[in-house]
């Protein structure tokens, strides 16, 4: 019995290690060419009516540097619109969800692209690292830095916080929040969230019924409902009542309740899944919308 | 039994939803002692199994493992107390510790009865978060056969004595029962157990990060294998 309970106490110590979950959290795809209106993989919104087409003079591949304590990574973006006109356009930022890599938002960036008609706002959406073409590893504080990398490239060239929109779908809100929230590069003057969650916790708890911690699972602390609390510019949140991935009640709802600024809008979309939104939502119903609480 | 979303955004926390579903979603092992062991007797057993999953299309137990130590204090009662061992590995110590008593002796197609109050302990070396469950389990069993062969069922009871859950909402479920079935052979040395659960019927499987696949739109089912020796 010494002898088993020795292995016990033996196994206990030994298996007492650094696993962690967190890297499941990304679910990126590496590419190794932007293929846009080319690609054939499954993506977002399936295939857009062509009245939403996007110019390929308007569709600018662009690169710029994320600085991170964990190292320096080369990311890609693509800007819809005229990199020229930066300097006096306002612009949106997307930073899109946890699926793939630009390829398969592609269909949502041509729709930013046509708020307020075509072009009327310059896009910017990037990979993070990890993603699509852009080097790294994914990991919560990359995805801020990545975040400030874009608003640095905005920045150079031209931008600044008074033309600056921020739009962050699913795992977009994480970064979008934190750009809102905190002192970084450029300050938006609106924020909109389409299907956001309100922290890894609540990922947890929804999946395992019981009020877990999250440490338990993962480092992460991406916190947006405690974030949202410090964003006081204008916020727009949009959600499916019927999303399956992220709950409207124990995600969407909560970070709404607990923004507190200037003006809140909330679109709550009927029979909305978590990908599909713009989709049900109307597309023309979902652009007007964005532009009102953009231009108003 | 459930699924991990495989959709576009479906993939996305693939491992994590598993083992977060392995943990939380109770019922990460078998029932520990259905019938008490004699006075003086020990056992020691490890577990494995867990809530089915379809991995690559094909349904399987999340290979979940734990190891645990029983005492038989009395004829009718035996203590017990458990490790789980995956869950160490990801830096969280947990262990099951509970009693079992004989309530009812078995009287030919009359079950015996047992109950097993056991408390569930969590606490993880990351931000040193401390949980703990009550847990309340009930069995029926039938010894047969010349080697006493075990058959039983169990209803397990977890309690979420938490109020609230993260950013003060309410925590609503206080309640997490599963229901099992199970089966102990026992050999010259060893016992090999064999059991499958309904978890949490009473919780909807809808609209949260991972596909479970219960009866409708509740629970899931879990399937867990042992092997005890006794001395």
């Amino acid at each position: 019995m010494k002898k088993e309970i020795t292995v016990l106490f033996i196994l206990m110590v030994g298996l007492t290690s650094c696993l962690r979950l967190d890297s499941q959290l990304f679910n990126s795809e590496e590419l190794s060419e932007y293929k846009f209106d080319s690609y054939t993989g499954n993506r977002e919104l399936g295939t857009l009516p062509s009245i939403y087409a996007v110019a390929d003079s308007m569709r600018n591949l662009v690169t710029f540097t994320s600085n991170s304590s964990e190292g320096a990574a080369k990311l890609y973006g693509v800007y819809l619109g005229n990199i020229n006109h930066i300097a006096t356009d306002t612009v949106i930022l997307y930073c899109h969800g946890n699926a793939k890599h630009m390829d398969n938002y592609w269909n949502r960036a041509k729709l930013l692209a046509h708020v307020g008609g075509k072009h009327r706002f310059g896009v910017l959406m990037f990979d993070y690292r990890g993603y699509g073409m852009s080097e790294g590893k994914s990991s919560e504080k990359n995805i801020y830095a990545d975040a400030e990398a874009a608003l640095k490239w905005l920045q150079s060239n031209g931008l600044t916080s008074s033309r600056l929109i921020v739009y962050g779908y699913s795992l977009g809100s994480a970064p979008s929040t934190e750009i809102a929230s905190s002192t970084y590069s450029l300050q938006p003057i609106k924020l909109l969230l389409e299907a956001p969650f309100a922290s890894s916790e609540v990922m947890v708890q929804d999946a395992g019924k019981l009020a877990l911690p999250g440490s338990y699972f993962t480092s992460a602390k991406i916190n947006n409902a405690d974030k949202i609390k410090q964003v006081k510019i204008p916020f727009m949140w949009m959600h499916g009542t019927a999303d399956s991935f992220l709950s409207i009640q124990t995600h969407g709802e909560v970070l709404y309740k607990n923004y507190s600024g200037t003006k809140g809008e909330a679109y709550r979309i009927a029979g909305a899944e978590h990908g599909d939104l713009p989709m049900v939502f109307g597309y023309n119903n979902y652009i007007n919308a964005i532009n009102d609480f953009i231009t108003k | 039994m459930f699924e991990i979303k495989f959709g576009l955004h479906m993939r996305v926390l693939k491992i994590f939803t598993i083992i977060v579903t392995v943990f939380t979603l109770l019922a990460c092992n078998a029932t520990r002692v259905v019938k008490p062991l004699a006075a003086g007797e020990k056992q020691l057993g490890v577990g494995l199994g867990g809530a089915l999953i379809k991995f690559v299309g094909v349904p399987m137990p999340l290979p979940l493992t734990n190891v645990y130590g029983a005492y038989g204090l009395k004829d009718k009662t035996t203590v017990f107390a458990s490790l789980h061992t995956t869950a160490l590995m990801f830096g969280v110590l947990q262990t099951d510790i509970g009693i079992t008593q004989q309530l009812f002796k078995q009287k030919k197609f009359i079950p015996g009865i047992s109950v097993s109050p056991i408390v569930n302990l969590l606490v993880d070396r990351w931000d040193k978060n401390f949980s703990m469950y009550p847990q309340l389990d009930v069995n029926a069993y039938w010894n047969y056969g010349k080697k006493q062969h075990l058959i039983y069922t169990t209803l397990n009871n977890w309690y979420e004595l938490r109020n609230t859950k993260a950013h003060n909402e309410n925590q609503a479920t206080h309640w997490l029962p599963s229901i099992g079935i199970g089966h102990q052979w026992c050999g010259n040395k060893l016992n090999w157990q064999l059991e499958a659960k309904y978890i949490a019927p009473n919780q909807s499987n809808k609209n949260i990060v991972v596909d479970y696949i219960g009866m409708g739109d509740n629970g899931t089912f879990g399937l867990y294998f042992g092997v005890t020796r006794k001395f």
